[in-house]
């Protein structure tokens, strides 16, 4: 196994997982809002994201983005197939949208911290984090079956 | 070479991945909420997103990973495949059992407990404590097949 494999299966495995953290979010944590009220889950989230997650988070996400630009590099230096360096290079793309929207959505999450408890106010933020929330998480998604392809093809 | 093994091995890696994922995150972050939030907050929480959308959600991704692994390996002992690709696919197929296992037995009847203490602090610490150590196995399960399944796919088509 060369290093560009070797790379490419770590970028793979944090990819997968904070892909797996996203989808969650997106499907299951936030829906959530609309059955127990925003108050209700501001609280859940300020010890969710605001909790671990201000650990967690931060951690796999520069983690994947940084291994999917790694493995890219590599692949370009060791003059890997082109087939793969495009997908690589797509991934690498994916990765860089997803931390975009990334500074998007955290500012809004982050917010919520010392926001009142006031159904209107944490209504309106968490709907915003919401859909910058959904941006990233598609970015993700694809970042992470892009690497999937990628691993296929090395 | 593409075929249907590799097919379906990489279609359980990206749905072991994202279970994994998910995993991980009711581990790490959600559970771990209720120590920050109390158990109250947390119950209100957990029985709008477990005993609603996460029913649906779970088992899809549970129960699909599931299938394509066991078809995976299926496949790969139809196919003669050689010992050495056939036993990561195997591996995680077998994995896939027993996190199946745990999940229907012990793990799925405990949370909907919550419903009959209602604010009784106590029981409902009890009932996710007990989750969170049955969720400390299928998480370390979850993160061994996706540990397993990408270098299932890599000595496979390797």
């Amino acid at each position: 196994m060369n290093l560009v494999t070797s790379l490419l299966i770590i970028a793979t495995a944090m990819n997968g997982l904070l892909s797996g953290l996203n989808v969650d979010t997106a499907l299951v944590k936030l829906p959530a809002r609309w059955r127990i009220g925003a108050v209700a889950y501001a609280t859940f989230a300020r010890g969710n994201d605001l909790g671990n997650g201000l650990v967690v988070y931060p951690l796999l996400g520069i983690g994947a983005a940084l291994f999917t630009v790694l493995v890219t590099a590599v692949a370009y230096l060791e003059h890997s197939p082109m087939g793969l360096l495009l997908l690589l290079s797509l991934a690498s793309l994916l990765s860089l949208l997803h931390t975009a929207a990334t500074t998007r959505a955290a500012p809004v999450m982050l917010s919520i911290k010392d926001a009142p408890d006031d159904e209107a106010i944490l209504t309106t933020k968490l709907d915003r984090f919401a859909r910058w929330h959904a941006v990233r998480a598609t970015f993700q998604v694809l970042t992470f079956f892009v690497l999937l392809w990628a691993l296929v093809v090395s | 070479m593409l075929d249907t093994t590799v097919i379906l091995v990489v279609a359980t890696t990206a749905l072991s991945g994202i279970a994994a994922g998910t995993s991980l995150d009711v581990s790490i972050r959600q559970l771990p909420a209720r120590h920050w939030i109390g158990v109250l907050a947390y119950s209100a929480y957990s029985q709008a997103t477990d005993l609603g959308t996460a029913v649906f959600w779970y088992i899809s991704v549970g129960v699909g990973a599931f299938l394509f692994a066991l078809a995976a390996a299926v496949v790969a002992l139809l196919q003669h495949v050689p010992l050495a690709h056939t036993l990561p696919i195997t591996l995680f197929a077998s994995l896939w059992v027993v996190h199946l296992l745990i999940t229907l037995i012990w793990a799925v009847p405990t949370l909907p407990r919550q419903r009959h203490v209602a604010t009784d602090e106590q029981q409902l610490s009890a009932i996710f404590t007990r989750f969170e150590r049955l969720q400390t196995v299928r998480v370390v399960i979850d993160v061994l097949i996706f540990g397993t399944t990408p270098v299932g796919a890599v000595s496979y088509v390797s």
